[in-house]
């Protein structure tokens, strides 16, 4: 992974440190903890793990004994209904919310200790952003690395980031939702952190927005970053994460990564032919059960690389082919499949 | 030492915070019109030093300049010191946590390399930078509205119901001793109130509650029937700063009433440390 980023990451911190007026023993401990971060990473440590996390508020089980592994590289995205559980698994990782039981660590941190949120390690926008609305966006974002001990080298970095440059130095009280939202995801990338967690960062964002905000994920996961997002938008979760893991009633029903959980090797495939019936045995001559539609058009399951066989086999028989489409399941599909009601409590 | 280096970028944040809000400037503003108005009141009354003879059995003459500088600092310290501020500081700490709960902000800030102790700990402290600057601030305007308007003399001191004269420059010690344990009383006060932001999820509340349970000491405190509860009120060791102004300056007492404050401090501030630690953040 980006050994550039690490580098930058350690200079930026040493420079802060010095910044700070701080001894040089803190910034060498600083940079040794982050290296072993960096060599826990390389060693094949998950970025995020939890071991039966559990959480409950009086009779309600909001997160149910949750096994999960991230690892680093990886945009994973976390998907459920409302109070499935995600935005509490969420608050958990980050010390928000204190597990009823189980355990859980980012970068080998356990994420109940301040070590887990220090500069670097993870960037975190949970719910709605808040902010001081007297002060400026940059104003808020300096406040932030300073209670996290850097300096704000890559504030500016961040804003350009999310498109906020211009009104930078525009109060944040003066800010419309969608600005606040985009300040959240920078507020979340400062100090450049290895481990990003998103909960619902498109939430009010125009398509553009929306756009940008998949494109810049697309690039974090380039740079070698680990995030963690949970949406409702199940389309801009395919378009962006890696793996996904289904959570409802507080447990985790599936997970992986997407092409496996929407079954990449077989696709549905229709097909339109001038001679249907024909087309049946000449697929099934070559093992593929296809079945008649409604419309005069066939269905068959076929592996993607089988495809150019399927249709190569149609034309040997003399049959004039007019589409043959193959129709990838969706993660929306793979969604409602899960989406049933789950006895809670 | 990790801790301390995490505590203090976090009480410089809450500092940083607090300062450049407006708000936190109405409470010195407020201060500056009642001890103007009570400056000008004053003014152009005349002299009250008539009245001091009711104190006593008979009526008697005071000779000389009885309103003077030191005066007014003696006269800002029960009207503003005791009441005014506390309701202000009252207010403020009610909101240090509490607001942030509400507004979500406390969520941000945990989200960064800081224990919920040292953002605790960082906010009390804010909270008693706030007190003492507001105590400091009120002194200091009184002094100078006095010397402005009044100009320097010996100090006639009624405020603990016996009529002491300090010289001027003994007066000056007593006020800075008695404006220096005031603003000691504030910053328990405001401890408490951040013990009540923890404990409640609005601002408005935390404070309100803070003040109803001065008003209630200061009311049982009346009542002979709870006179030995009163030394466990923290009202009785809020009169600290009446100490320095009776004529003999007994420090056994003083220190009495100093350690039943720093008790509030410790009691208050363990029990926000439990609350907090514990709380969920959820909104």
């Amino acid at each position: 992974m980006g050994g550039v980023d690490c580098n930058r990451n350690r200079q930026n911190e040493y420079g802060a440190t010095a910044d700070l007026g701080g001894p040089a023993g803190e910034e060498e401990s600083l940079c040794r903890r982050r290296e072993e971060d960096i060599a826990g990473l390389s060693k094949g440590m998950a970025a995020i793990e939890t071991y039966q996390l559990t959480k409950r508020y009086g009779p309600i089980l909001a997160v149910d004994r949750l096994d999960l592994r991230v690892d680093q590289g990886v945009v994973f995205g976390f998907l459920g209904p409302n109070g499935a559980g995600k935005s509490t698994t969420m608050k958990m990782l980050l010390g928000l919310v204190r597990p009823t039981a189980g355990r859980a660590w980012i970068v080998g941190h356990d994420c109940q200790s301040v070590k887990a949120r220090q500069a670097g390690v993870v960037g975190a926008m949970v719910e709605e952003p808040a902010f001081y609305p007297h002060l400026s966006g940059r104003e808020n974002l300096l406040l932030l690395c300073r209670l996290s001990g850097t300096g704000g080298d890559e504030v500016d970095w961040a804003l350009e980031k999310v498109g906020l440059s211009d009104v930078a130095r525009r109060k944040v009280g003066e800010y419309s939702h969608g600005m606040r939202q985009r300040l959240g995801i920078a507020a979340a990338l400062v100090p450049r952190p290895r481990v990003l967690i998103l909960d619902e960062p498109a939430s009010g964002l125009d398509p553009a927005g929306l756009r940008e905000v998949r494109d810049l994920l697309s690039g974090l996961r380039g740079e070698g970053l680990t995030v963690l997002l949970s949406s409702h938008l199940l389309y801009e979760v395919q378009m962006t994460c890696s793996h996904v893991g289904l959570m409802f009633g507080g447990r985790m029903v599936a997970t992986g990564p997407v092409g496996e959980l929407l079954g990449d090797e077989k696709v549905t495939v229709r097909v339109e032919v001038d001679q249907p019936d024909v087309a049946v045995n000449v697929l099934a001559a070559h093992g593929a059960c296809a079945e008649p539609a409604q419309d005069g058009a066939l269905t068959l399951k076929a592996a993607r690389s089988d495809l150019p066989a399927v249709v190569e086999a149609l034309v040997q028989a003399g049959l004039r082919v007019y589409s043959v489409v193959p129709h990838q399941r969706s993660l929306e599909e793979l969604y409602m499949e899960y989406a049933q009601p789950t006895p809670r409590g | 030492m990790h801790s301390l280096r995490r505590a203090g970028r976090a009480l410089q944040v809450e500092l940083c915070k607090m300062f450049t809000q407006r708000s936190t400037y109405a409470g010195f503003i407020i201060i500056a019109l009642v001890i103007g108005l009570i400056v000008y009141g004053t003014w152009r009354h005349g002299t009250r030093m008539d009245e001091l003879g009711r104190l006593g059995s008979e009526r008697f003459v005071v000779a000389g300049k009885a309103l003077t500088a030191p005066f007014v600092m003696q006269f800002v310290l029960p009207s503003v010191m005791e009441v005014l501020m506390a309701l202000l500081v009252a207010a403020v700490g009610g909101g240090l946590i509490a607001a942030e709960v509400r507004s979500g902000t406390l969520r941000t800030l945990l989200m960064r390399p800081v224990t919920r102790l040292e953002l605790l700990l960082a906010k009390v402290g804010a909270g008693w930078v706030y007190a003492l600057f507001l105590s400091l601030f009120a002194g200091l305007t009184a002094a100078a509205l006095g010397y402005l308007v009044f100009g320097e003399g010996d100090l006639v001191s009624i405020i603990t119901g016996r009529i002491v004269i300090f010289s001027h420059e003994e007066a000056l010690a007593r006020l800075g001793m008695a404006y220096g344990f005031a603003a000691l009383g504030r910053c328990a006060i405001i401890t408490v109130a951040i013990m009540l932001s923890c404990l409640f999820d609005n601002a408005l509340t935390a404070g309100a509650v803070t003040v109803a349970s001065l008003l209630c000491f200061r009311i049982l405190g009346e009542i002979p029937y709870f006179d030995t509860w009163e030394p466990y009120f923290l009202t009785t060791h809020l009169d600290v700063y009446l100490d320095p102004l009776k004529a003999e300056l007994d420090w056994n007492d003083v220190l009495r009433h100093v350690g039943g404050l720093a008790c509030y401090v410790v009691g208050a501030l363990a029990v926000a440390g439990v609350v907090f630690w514990r709380r969920d953040i959820t909104t």
